[in-house]
């Protein structure tokens, strides 16, 4: 999506560049753009306020996921031992 | 000091040096995230344990040949996953292509924004309100979200925002390039960011009663 001028970048288009504004995909003209949009539409600085927010809770929701069954480390110790063994 | 990837560095030295401590050391560190990426490709925790356990022995048998342009994270990751697709065969594939080939939809509903031909077009009509600055309620609205997700989305936010890999990582693992990443990535945010909004009107609404 090529944004050439301010009018060109409306709230309804800046929600589908902003993967690439954080991204930094977009060109150096597209940014300035986008930041211009930004300081003066107080919904959109939300919205983009809002997607990190988004961004920050999933990438925690994935972290505390079910916690994974006790490594056996037994077993791992075994793989270890027979490498080791037939390095040497 | 030394920096991150000197550490891992010294580490793997020691390891390939005969040192089970500092094997232990590194299963300890990124067993849970292998974990974690495993049951994204299988269900039963056989099937979880043989995966991680393959993807210690690759990484022992590869061990001189640590990439010196990834973090040993993501190279662990990145190995799991190939062997994962390995497992999984076409299915893996299919799954893939799917994703890179499924068209976005709008990331907010058109309806929320003033229509064509009026002066306002793809302005908000009604912008969207701060949510509240603790997010204790968010928890179980996220969770739901995410596992709403189809699958590759919720591995690609997983992946990239999550454990942090590039997208040049995520592309030697899954073959997707940057701009399939972004687009995928874009859609799966979109549908949970979504969701906490329905969540917060929600308790808005409550307690305007």
């Amino acid at each position: 999506m090529k944004i050439t001028n301010l009018v060109d970048l409306s709230c309804k288009t800046l929600t589908e560049l902003v993967t690439e504004y954080m991204h930094g995909a977009l060109t150096a003209e597209e940014r300035v753009y986008f930041e211009q949009h930004l300081h003066a539409c107080t919904g959109c600085m939300t919205y983009v306020v809002q997607m990190r927010r988004t961004i920050e809770l999933s990438a925690r929701a994935h972290q505390n996921d079910a916690p994974v069954a006790p490594t056996d480390r037994a077993a791992l110790l075994d793989i270890y031992r027979s490498w080791q063994s037939k390095r040497t | 000091m030394l920096q991150g990837w000197e550490h891992e560095r010294t580490d793997l030295r020691s390891v390939a040096g005969g040192s089970e401590r500092a094997f232990l050391a590194l299963v300890e560190r990124y067993q849970p995230v292998l974990a974690r990426v495993a049951r994204f490709w299988f269900d039963q925790p056989n099937e979880i344990e043989a995966l991680v356990r393959q993807t210690w022995t690759s990484m022992l048998q590869r061990l001189d040949r640590f990439d010196d342009q990834s973090s040993l994270k993501a190279w662990l990751c990145v190995t799991l996953i190939k062997l994962a697709r390995q497992r999984k065969g076409p299915e893996a594939d299919e799954l893939l292509q799917l994703a890179a080939a499924d068209p976005s939809g709008p990331a907010v509903d058109p309806a929320r924004f003033t229509p064509s031909g009026n002066h306002w077009e793809g302005h908000w009509k009604e912008p969207p309100r701060d949510w509240p600055a603790l997010s204790h309620t968010a928890r179980e609205p996220v969770h739901a979200a995410l596992l709403a997700l189809p699958h590759v989305e919720r591995l690609l936010l997983a992946l990239r925002d999550s454990e942090g890999l590039s997208s040049l990582e995520v592309e030697r693992a899954l073959d997707l390039d940057e701009a399939t990443q972004q687009r995928v990535l874009h859609r799966g945010r979109s549908r949970v960011r979504a969701a906490l909004e329905r969540h917060y009107q929600t308790l808005d609404a409550r307690e305007a009663t």
